[in-house]
């Protein structure tokens, strides 16, 4: 059972009215907004998860929040279906089309509005790209924590929705954590104000994390940080997993919070290096990256006790980046690691899992023999400082029946992560590619509740549907066939 | 103790009769007394005690009937910390009381609120459903984040059972320092000059023209602080009352003299408790959620949680 579409397994989408819709949008939107022709829709068929493809019905460019509104009261007047984009950097189908949808994409809403050096906050439009506030605030010594791999190209407003994580979160949180205020437009075109400072129940972190499903983010105030005056970034080998997994949990045991610590196997740690020459130990098994920050005395004291800790780990070599063009280097093979790792065959599926840490070894090993049983590689490449894993399933698309596979381990993978304790989704998302595992990490009540919630933003249900939370049939089909399994 | 189906079923019984209930905690909070004439009260003193706990993993699991203080000595035994400072009023929170008020105290500005520490829950809604949040991973996005919607929900959507929340290493050292500053304008750019130069700031607070600064770390740093920052030293029992709602501010009153905590984002006076940009609650009635803005949503979202109403307060009814 596929996560993709079905009738007769997820609710109908309304049927619309498309030359109504067109003429209605032409008069709120300038011509060069709207996008109409299958030529013009192909670039917006699917996120980066590119399995699953969907032409919408129209594509809209808004430039101005006004526009935003006028469009989503003009769909809402007709009944239709909106889902918003961001840059399209996704890997969930989140941002994946409706065929009988408008697709609302950001990217003409790019401004950095103000920034407020002294209270540390940006206002930001949704379509502003990561890395662009770090850039738009450094002369002030300031920076944005957040930064996914993706950063170059995904949008805030993307990252709002996914609650997107990043490299340095061990440390610095998640988006929710990073945000201060948003503004959103309604499915009934109108704006709603949260904030950090509201009285009352957390609006805006539900807000953070909904996948588009509650409203559409059009101006976001976010967190800025000081930059801290001393970074040491460590490249750690080991030449067994298992070693540097349990070197993970003795470092934060030992009571060391690294600012980030990722882990890359074999598989991964190579084509990276081949990818960026990022100076990595080509015959090491496994390494850990670690950076710590903060003030340089507490960096210095930081650094000799994480030393100690990764040699009684069984480190085979510790470097540390000797300068910021060499942190930038062993940062930018990490960075790199997806692309990387893709070239090695056409297509590639990234998982999300995450876990708690002290069963990273358990899961590597499934993850392993897995691999071996289903005959598709597995590399990992991943956040090991919070047990976020990202394993990535390789498998050739023209092979008949190597696309089912790939699915079908991911899931299992999915499966494990909950069963050790942990989730289906660490940042990603649940979008429409996890939507059959949402049936096994939470029960009937639960799904329910989720649901109330999304009316109690989106009465009708046309932001984004079919996303996120799987409907009742869909529940019941997929937890008969992982019971069947299990037999 | 676990009473957690003792609970559910009182809730379930409420929904079925159409009864309201107030949920309690320990009943510290100094508008708890008031509450007995809103609904019948659900008390969740006696569901406590910590479920799972691993330092390695930086969480801990804990009945959310649990009092506070109880919770941080056992964290402290394992040289830790909770990674949020709630306020502990009469020194009798319960953790649940803590994450439904939502309210973060003077290291909040440095290192998070209590927000930022809620990793998952679980809960009961108005319809008597057992459900659970959110988990003991720091990162989880599957499905939408009700975990960090009770927070500051004051009991309105349901009520707490168990918490994880984030946990983190106690810091080597605190110390504290005292420097004098002619307003609460100039004593913030100072402190945004020592953020800069990294130091381990974990309190910063201004009250009739002293700012009072709370540092924690390593002793080297705190050293190299100290040496630059060159306040006078004081206790750092200061903050500890400040955070029991002990400080004389509270029982004598000030006439209209302010404290600003957290940098300036809080706000007290003798009567009342500000946050940014949010509405003054009053200390001695508590959050009036019928004041919080986005009103009309926030219905929807209690209807949402409590279709019959079985939290909702009785003037509000
Ligand atoms: C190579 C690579 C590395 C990555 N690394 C990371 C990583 O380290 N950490 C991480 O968290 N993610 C990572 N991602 C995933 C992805 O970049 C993030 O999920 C990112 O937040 C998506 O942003 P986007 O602008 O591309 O959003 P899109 O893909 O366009 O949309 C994502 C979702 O957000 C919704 N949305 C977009 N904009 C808005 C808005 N303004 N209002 C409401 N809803 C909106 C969409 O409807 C959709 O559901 C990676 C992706 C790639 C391809």
């Amino acid at each position: 059972m596929t996560a993709n579409f079905d009738q007769g397994l997820d609710d109908a989408l309304p049927a619309v009215d498309r030359q109504a819709l067109l003429a209605a949008l032409e008069d709120v939107l300038p011509a060069d907004a709207l996008l109409t022709e299958p030529e013009q829709l192909r670039p917006y068929e699917c996120d980066a998860l590119p399995t699953v493809r969907t032409l919408p019905l129209l594509t809209v460019l808004p430039e101005t929040v006004a526009e935003v509104q006028a469009v989503v009261k003009t769909c809402a007047g007709l009944g239709v279906p909106i889902v918003t984009r961001g840059a399209g950097t996704g890997l969930s189908c989140g941002a994946t089309p409706v065929e009988t949808g408008v697709l609302l994409v950001t990217s003409r809403l790019d401004a950095v509005l103000s920034v407020d050096v002294e209270a540390r906050l940006a206002r930001v439009q949704p379509g502003v790209r990561n890395l662009a506030v770090s850039d738009a605030v450094a002369t002030h010594g300031l920076f944005y924590a957040p930064d996914p791999s993706s950063q170059l190209a995904c949008s805030i407003g993307g990252n709002v929705a996914e609650n997107a994580g990043g490299v340095h979160c061990l440390k610095y949180g998640l988006t929710v954590n990073n945000v201060h205020a948003v503004t959103v437009v309604t499915m009934d075109g109108e704006l709603l104000e949260l904030s950090v400072d509201d009285l009352g129940p957390d609006l805006l972190a539900a807000f953070i994390g909904s996948e588009g499903l509650f409203g559409i983010a059009v101006e976001i105030t976010v967190k800025l940080l000081a930059t801290p005056p001393a970074v040491e970034t460590l490249l750690v080998a080991f030449d067994r997993m298992a070693d540097c997994s349990r070197a993970v949990s003795a470092t934060i045991a030992e009571g060391i919070i690294p600012a980030g610590m990722e882990m890359m196997d074999r598989m991964a740690l190579r084509a990276a290096e081949d990818f960026a020459q990022a100076g990595y130990p080509r015959d090491a098994a496994a390494i850990l990256l670690v950076e710590l920050d903060g003030h340089a005395a507490s960096v210095a004291a930081e650094r000799e006790a994480l030393e100690q800790v990764m040699r009684q780990a069984g480190a085979t070599s510790i470097r540390c980046a000797l300068d910021d063009e060499e942190r930038a280097l062993f940062w930018k093979g990490r960075k790199s690691a997806f692309p990387a790792v893709a070239k090695l065959l056409p297509d590639y599926y990234c998982m999300d899992g995450t876990i708690p840490r002290a069963a990273i070894g358990e899961v590597l090993d499934y993850i392993c023999a897995r691999s071996e049983v289903y005959g598709l590689p597995v590399a990992n490449v991943f956040h090991a400082g919070d047990g976020n894993l990202h394993p990535l399933i390789l498998f050739d698309a023209n092979d008949p029946g190597a696309l089912e596979k790939s699915e079908r381990l991911g899931a299992e993978i999915l499966e494990k992560c909950i069963e050790l304790g942990g989730t289906i989704t660490g940042e990603h998302g649940v979008g429409r590619e996890k939507i059959n595992q949402m049936a096994v990490q939470f029960s009937d009540a639960e799904l329910d509740q989720f649901r109330r919630l999304k009316r109690a933003f989106d009465p009708r249900g046309l932001l984004n549907p079919g996303k996120t939370i799987p409907t009742l049939k869909r529940c019941q089909e997929y937890r008969s066939i992982v019971k069947d399994r299990a037999h | 103790m676990d009473s957690s189906n003792s609970i559910i079923d009182q809730v379930r019984a409420a929904a079925a009769s159409g009864q309201r209930l107030v949920v309690r905690g320990a009943g510290s909070k100094p508008w708890m007394a008031m509450s007995a004439d809103r609904g019948q009260g659900l008390s969740l003193s006696s569901h406590n005690g910590i479920l799972q706990y691993d330092p390695a993993e930086l969480v801990v699991v804990v009945r959310a009937g649990t009092p506070v203080m109880e919770l941080e000595a056992a964290l402290a035994e394992r040289g830790q910390m909770l990674a949020m400072e709630v306020p502990d009023f009469n020194g009798g929170s319960t953790i649940g009381g803590a994450v439904a008020l939502g309210w973060s105290g003077s290291r909040s500005a440095f290192a998070g609120g209590v927000r930022d520490s809620v990793l998952g829950l679980r809960m009961v809604n108005g319809q008597g459903d057992d459900l659970r949040f959110g988990g003991q991973v720091m990162k989880n996005v599957a499905g939408f984040d009700v975990s960090r919607l009770m927070v500051g929900s004051c009991g309105r959507l349901g009520v707490i059972l168990e918490l994880s929340l984030k946990v983190v290493p106690r810091p080597q050292q605190e110390i504290s320092l005292i420097l004098s500053y002619p307003d609460l304008e100039s004593s913030q750019a100072a402190v945004r000059t020592w953020i800069q130069q990294g130091y381990p700031l974990s309190g910063a607070s201004f009250s009739e023209g002293n700012l009072r600064l709370r540092l924690s770390g390593p002793g080297a740093v705190l050293d190299a602080a100290a040496a630059d920052i060159r306040g006078d030293a004081e206790d750092t029992h200061w903050w500890s009352a400040l955070r029991r709602l002990e400080h004389p501010l509270f029982h004598h009153g000030w006439g209209d003299e302010k404290l600003f905590d957290c940098n300036g984002e809080v706000c007290w006076t003798a009567h009342s408790r500000r946050r940014g940009d949010g509405a003054p609650v009053s200390l001695a009635s508590g959050p009036d959620l019928a004041k919080a803005p986005n009103r009309a949503l926030l219905t929807r979202v209690e209807q949402a949680f409590d279709p019959a109403g079985v939290f909702r307060p009785a003037e509000a009814a």
